[in-house]
């Protein structure tokens, strides 16, 4: 028995007048969980009609893959959950929007605390017991089709918590929306902008950094929370799909969610707290608050005053004049037409006009700051003692990976994100200092200059990206540059083959893998026994690897460990003075010079690209780089031809350098070799030489192209 | 009255004032009602009735001055609403409900809320109890309304314009029926009204409210006591200057030689002042409210024609 003005006796009576919002709910999610599931058993039935699957078992697997998709982790409910949360949260509370109801329902002896969470707990159970019953009903079909796994029931009980806790932010910022506003479109508006005005601010606001400041840089930065919880959730659950093991991510995925709880908590206290202010003669009106309707204007419009920016930024192909007059029109628009809205009549678009404008000045002083760099963002360096350590990237490219013992799988790791984990410098000094002495220094058509990426990890506990252009042809730098690249921590944080559990990894694979040698032309299969020592000779001849030394020699050859039948692979530079790593390789006759011998090719093709005779196709050929013209050059205005006449061999293979796609790993400057032209070259069948394929691209070396070979592959525009 | 014959407010606003966009709906209003009486709040369109019930009712919150019923404040205060029903100017029934429904919603709300009683009035005012009340007709849905307010059982009954719209006959049905509650239980209702006629024969009690401030507030039996109307045809203009010396004449109209007055007076002493001079003919007459508002209104400089007869 409950007594007549019991919970449970408020609730029942609150859940007459929601029927047709438990109707959605139930509909919605039974579509969500069986209905899917029942789409994807039969599309995979007529794919099996047609033949797709070979095997009983890999029909049965497609199956159970179609269990775990329909009943785990749907980045496609992201979008349904978020509208049932709003309808739910917007038809619970949608009584304040009518003076009728409001009347009734305050004036009856109702608590607010009681009317509040009848209303708000019922919202929950809407979407809670439909959707545990849908995925009830969604787990008997599949396990009546036997195709439930460990794996499935993991992540559909996985995907329900996390659902609920999206569903929970979502629509206490529903409910926060509606005890903002005083009708259902306001509301609208005002769960759009709730759910997306940080996002489109903050995405603005790293564009504008991006495009005005030149240190400004994504690297290193941390995956940062998107300010936009629907993108968010989606993307998390896009990314659980593709996880291997659940247990792994958990621990990562769960504080995260717990964070969104933590958030949920305040929205709800907000919501609370406004629904014990609000007026009841708020109702029917766009603004429930109307102290707080200037800041709103502002706030919003600032958002608009951005994105307006943006578009004409963009449009106008960067016209800053014209981005500040849109910066500040967008912004006084918006004002406008808020005013509108908040007065209901067009005539009141033009009142509060002085906070219109403070909106507007607001919105140029944000232009100024991005445009006179108010703020010192270009300029700025720590000091050396504020800064606990430094992550510090200016290349060459590595590949970084991680794998998984339970299953050897093996993914990818953002060289980022490997360096802001591996490397500590801490000779912070010396990075502040060649901080300061290139911040600002206009180097983009420097010949010989690099970026550089900082991580700086500050003693207070924060860190500050950075990127910057390092002049490397300047002597001056080359005492600094040794100081942060011949140490220890660099190559520590640097090579992956420094770690020991990576050795480790591929003793202990039972996957296949090699261990290779290579010039750039003729590749050498070593024993993976060796890689145990190689990697101590290769380590032990690093110790004397430093700026100067590796700007001023060019590798000799490379090593490479590899994983069969993937595309895993670390290649590490071996230098002439590489003795111990060298002595090694001797032992299995893998070590060839880089240089060509004359007598072995056979021919040599040679192209000019004629780059710079093109430059009338591009509209900023100097914009571009080599690399960036390559990519839109016109080849029917390149120049090929073949030299096999063995002097002129003989002159050209002297200037030649293997062009591999690893030439990355050099580092001077990135035109160390001349882009300008290819050379293709056949060689003998008869050579000593173990070539294993007939021929190799190569490049000349910057500024060493043989004056006959420009002459013969000159630029006829008339051809 | 309580047991030491003290009269005893149940109702009290203090200086209350509510503001909407700038515009004082309520002006520092103060009026006190009394128990076990009909309080009839009178005024134009826009005197700020609705908005005073709307605060007496806890759906409002005063911006200033307080507002107490039986000693407590009413906004959020379920025990002080558990006293009250508010019949708003435009009741609210939920959509598709039929008179059961809005008896199952009141009566898991109000405790005392009687359901045998409800159905035998709405047997007695002829509403249908399982017909959908979108299809009922204004006057009906007030009086379901009515019943719903009677029927809880509450001791204040706070009816906003729910008069208006009545046959005469359905008037005279809840006339009867507050009666009945008021000696029984000692219900009080407060009704709010811009038609005076409407309040005459059910109000004990009447404040007039104009653009958002207290003309007047006063028991409508003392009124009536306190301001007679004299219909008189004097022998000599002597005999009138006796028969009205230091009275308060508030009205005086003549016609030919006969003379209407109205003096604010009891009728006792009027008689007994008349009985002292020669008259022709001299009748003391009952004055309507009507009559009765127009005199104390233009007393204050107003025109009540304009106001609420209009």
């Amino acid at each position: 028995m409950t007594s007549k003005s019991s919970f449970l006796a408020s609730s029942k009576e609150n859940n007459k007048r929601r029927i047709w919002v438990w109707v959605v709910s139930i509909l919605g999610q039974l579509i969500l969980y069986p209905g899917v599931l029942m789409a994807y058993i039969s599309r995979i039935h007529f794919r099996n009609g047609d033949g797709v699957y070979k095997t009983v078992e890999d029909y049965r697997l497609a199956l159970q893959g179609a269990a775990e998709d329909a009943l785990g982790f749907q980045p496609l409910s992201t979008f349904p959950i978020a509208l049932l949360a709003i309808v739910i949260a917007v038809q619970g509370f949608s009584y304040l929007y009518d003076r009728k109801k409001v009347d009734m329902y305050h004036s009856v002896p109702v608590s607010q605390k009681r009317r509040f969470m009848t209303i708000y707990t019922n919202g929950i159970l809407i979407y809670i017991i439909p959707a545990l019953i849908s995925v009830l009903a969604a787990v008997v079909l599949a396990a009546a089709q036997g195709i439930v796994t460990g794996r499935c029931m993991a992540e559909c009980g996985l995907a329900f918590i996390l659902n609920l806790l999206y569903f929970l932010i979502v629509y206490h910022t529903a409910v926060l929306a509606v005890m903002l506003t005083g009708n259902v479109i306001i509301t609208g508006f005002a769960t759009v902008i709730l759910l997306g005005i940080a996002y489109i601010a903050y995405t603005m606001l790293m564009v504008f950094r991006e495009n005005f400041f030149g240190t400004a840089t994504y690297y290193f930065v941390k995956s940062r929370f998107s300010g936009s919880i629907v993108i968010e959730h989606s993307n998390k659950i896009s990314w659980l799909k593709s996880v291997a093991l659940l247990e792994d991510v958990i621990k990562t995925i769960l504080p995260i969610y717990g964070k969104w709880l933590v958030a949920a908590l305040l929205l709800l206290a907000l919501s609370w707290l406004c629904y014990r202010k609000r007026p009841s003669e708020a109702a029917g009106k766009a603004m429930a608050f109307k102290q707080f309707n200037s800041f709103i204007k502002i706030a919003v419009s600032l958002v608009a005053g951005l994105l307006a920016g943006y578009i004409v930024y963009d449009a106008t192909y960067y016209n800053t004049v014209i981005t500040a007059f849109s910066m500040a029109g967008g912004t006084v628009l918006c004002c406008i037409v808020m005013e509108a809205i908040y007065e209901a009549d067009i005539r009141g678009a033009l009142k509060h006009f002085v906070s219109t404008g403070i909106a507007a000045a607001a919105s140029v002083f944000i232009f100024c700051i991005f445009q006179f760099d108010l703020f010192g963002y270009d300029s700025y360096v720590p000091e050396a003692e504020e800064v606990e350590s430094v992550a510090l990237d200016m290349g060459p490219y590595q590949n970084y990976w991680e794998w998984y013992e339970a299953d050897e799988s093996i993914r990818y790791i953002g060289d980022s994100e490997f360096l802001r984990e591996n490397m500590f410098l801490t000779d912070t000094a010396a990075v502040c200092e060649l901080a300061r002495k290139s911040q600002g220094m206009d180097l983009e058509n420097a010949q010989d200059s690099r970026e550089v990426r900082i991580l700086y990890r500050l003693k207070s506990g924060r860190e500050v990206v950075r990127a910057f252009r390092v002049d490397l042809g300047d002597s001056s730098n080359e005492e600094l540059l040794n100081r942060i690249i011949g140490t220890p921590e660099y190559r520590n944080g640097f090579y992956m083959m420094t770690k020991e559990d990576v050795e480790t990894a591929f003793s202990e694979m039972e996957r296949e893998w090699t261990v290779t040698y290579t010039n750039g032309t003729i590749e050498t299969d070593l024993p993976p026994s060796e890689s145990k020592r190689l990697r101590e000779m290769w380590l032990k001849d690093m110790e004397q690897f430093d700026f100067t030394m590796a700007h001023y020699n060019r590798p000799c050859g490379r090593l490479n460990w590899n994983v069969n039948d993937s595309y895993i692979s670390m290649s590490f530079p071996v230098y002439e003075s590489f003795t111990n790593t060298l002595a090694v390789l001797e032992e299995y006759q893998a070590v060839y010079p880089v240089e060509l011998r004359a007598e072995d090719v056979l021919s040599l093709e040679v192209t000019n690209w004629h780059y710079l005779d093109q430059e009338q196709y591009f509209d900023t050929a100097n914009t571009y780089s080599y690399g960036a013209q390559a990519s839109y050059v016109d080849t029917q205005h390149s120049v090929r031809k073949e030299f096999t006449d063995p002097e002129e061999i003989a002159a050209i293979v002297e200037n030649l350098y293997p062009s591999d796609s690893r030439s990355d790993l050099y580092w001077n400057d990135s035109r160390i070799l001349d882009e300008g032209y290819e050379v293709v070259v056949t060689f003998k069948t008869d050579s000593d030489y173990p070539y294993k394929r007939g021929y190799f691209y190569y490049k000349f070396l910057s500024g060493q192209v043989p004056d006959f070979v420009v002459e013969r592959t000159a630029f006829d525009a008339e051809d | 009255m309580n047991e030491d014959g003290e009269e005893k407010y149940m109702i009290e606003l203090y200086n209350v004032t509510k503001t909407f966009d700038n515009i004082k709906a309520v002006d520092s209003v103060s009026v006190v009602i009394k128990e076990n009486t009909v309080f009839g709040l009178i005024g134009t369109n826009g005197a700020g009735k609705s908005t005073a019930l709307r605060m007496i009712a806890g759906v409002l919150k005063p911006d200033e001055g307080t507002i107490a019923v039986d000693s407590m404040p009413v906004y959020d205060n379920v025990e002080t609403k558990k006293r009250m029903f508010f019949i708003a100017d435009e009741p609210y029934f939920f959509t598709g409900a039929n008179a059961e429904t809005m008896e199952h919603y009141y009566s898991s709300i109000y405790e005392e809320f009687n359901k045998e009683e409800y159905y035998e009035y709405l047997k007695n005012f002829n509403l249908e109890r399982r017909r959908k009340i979108n299809t009922y007709s204004k006057g009906m849905k007030k009086q379901l309304a009515l019943l719903l307010g009677i029927c809880s059982h509450t001791k204040y009954l706070l009816c906003d314009e729910t008069f208006d719209g009545l046959d005469p006959v359905m008037r005279q049905g809840v006339k009867s029926i507050l009666a009945k509650e008021m000696e029984e239980r000692g219900l009080t209702p407060v009704i709010a009204s811009h038609n005076l006629r409407e309040l005459e024969d059910i109000c004990d009690h009447v404040g007039l409210l104009h653009r958002g401030g207290v003309l007047l507030s006063k028991d409508l039996e003392d009124m009536k006591c306190n301001i007679q109307k004299v219909q008189c045809v004097f022998t000599s203009p002597d005999e009138e200057s006796k028969a009205l010396g230091g009275m308060d004449i508030l009205k005086k109209e003549q016609r030919g030689s006969l003379c209407t007055f109205t003096v604010r007076s009891t009728k006792e002493e009027i008689m007994a002042r008349f009985a002292t001079v020669d008259t022709v003919f001299c009748e003391v007459l009952p004055l309507s409210l009507e009559e009765i508002f127009i005199s104390e209104t233009e007393v204050v400089g107003y025109d009540i024609k304009k106001l609420i007869l209009s």
